[in-house]
């Protein structure tokens, strides 16, 4: 499975805005708190680790991590 | 006394004509525990061990004539979900649910439908609660007379995400002549109804219990939640806790994984080396040995 691929299974999806998605010092903070490997911090900021995605405990860590409104976990179910 | 649980406590089983909701029921039954009901759609007219089965829960609350307090919750992991939803929606307000491999986004909802509802679900995943001598909801403990041996009523609160240590630990308080007041199977996934930190209010608030013991388990926010709020709230209960897994922390040991579906250790934090360290930061004893904690419990309640 491609790191890209997402399955109708993921019950989640992140979005980062900018500019907190090209923020460094962010993208090791997100990468630090997430304890399932959903962030990877590269030279550019933060990558979203989608095949990590059905991983998610919901613990919410990531949104207080980031500056307010900018990282939504959004839970498909409720669409 | 006891927390969730007490003499009185009515409950149903979901899924009561499979194979292991048949055992658990007898073993309930045996132990003294109120099974008022039973829910198999299509099985209407049947009984398993004497309790009537019906096609849904609302005809399960009308034929005991009363609400009905709880709800353990057996069917396969595709329909547990709906399961405990009708549950919650029928008034129901304490649901175990034991099924294991339970898609992580229903339990999301069903956690979420259950705060919505003032419902508390206990697990997935899990082997349900026990109070001693009281009543037992679940497979916990095993068969009655083997329950009655690992479970006497005492001072200590247990909660473990592991069925079977929940037993391994309280049959050595028991042993020791600690005894416990109550015990839960809080579940092995990585989502679950209730957590440490969660079911400490209610241990807070029952005045027969003395101290707490947790087993842990690598992976997960769990420990780290309970050292966060032993540390912002002023608890009268002493915590002493055993952390399984160190031989992850091994870098030979990378990639082992354990049974349970919540022990997947992806961050540093959630490493047991990490959560040691966080929960003695927090002043919880950490044992190294399971045969350790009656007297570390004994240390830290002074007796």
């Amino acid at each position: 499975m491609s790191a890209e691929t997402t399955l109708d299974s993921v019950f989640i999806d992140i979005e980062l805005d900018e500019p907190a998605k090209s923020d460094p010092e962010l993208a090791k903070k997100l990468e630090e708190v997430c304890t399932v490997g959903i962030f990877k911090a590269t030279g550019n900021g933060a990558e979203i680790v989608r095949s990590q995605l059905d991983e998610c405990v919901l613990c919410y860590l990531c949104e207080k991590a980031a500056p307010e409104g900018a990282l939504r976990i959004i839970k498909k179910y409720e669409k | 006394m006891s927390i969730l649980l007490n003499k009185d406590t009515t409950f149903i089983v979901q899924g009561i004509t499979g194979r292991e909701a048949v055992n658990l029921t007898k073993e309930c039954l045996d132990y003294g525990s109120k099974v008022v009901g039973g829910v198999t759609p299509g099985r209407k007219g049947r009984e398993v061990h004497g309790v009537p089965v019906f096609d849904t829960v609302a005809q399960a609350i009308e034929n005991h004539g009363s609400q009905i307090d709880g709800s353990i919750v057996t069917v396969p992991p595709g329909f547990t979900k709906d399961a405990v939803i009708e549950a919650i929606d029928n008034g129901i307000k304490l649901i175990v649910v034991v099924t294991e491999r339970v898609p992580r986004g229903d339990v999301a909802q069903m956690v979420e439908f259950a705060d919505l509802k003032g419902a508390r679900i206990i697990g997935p995943n899990c082997l349900g609660l026990i109070v001693p001598e009281v009543c037992k909801m679940g497979g916990i403990g095993g068969p009655a007379k083997d329950a009655a041996k690992s479970y006497k009523p005492g001072v200590v609160g247990v909660m473990s995400r592991s069925g079977g240590m929940t037993t391994e630990i309280s049959s050595s308080l028991t042993a020791a002549g600690l005894g416990v007041s109550t015990a839960v199977s809080i579940g092995g996934d990585a989502i679950i109804g209730s957590t440490y930190a969660e079911l400490m209010p209610y241990f807070e608030a029952d005045e027969e219990t003395k101290a707490i013991v947790i087993y842990s388990e690598p992976g997960g926010r769990m420990e780290a939640q309970l050292a966060d709020w032993q540390s912002e709230n002023n608890s009268r209960l002493p915590i002493v806790a055993f952390m399984a897994g160190k031989f992850m922390d091994d870098e030979s040991m990378k990639g082992m994984t354990f049974g349970h579906a919540g022990t997947i250790v992806e961050g540093k934090e959630d490493s047991a080396t990490e959560k040691i360290k966080r929960l003695e930061a927090a002043g919880i004893t950490v044992v190294e040995r399971i045969d350790e904690i009656p007297d570390a419990v004994k240390e830290r309640i002074g007796s």
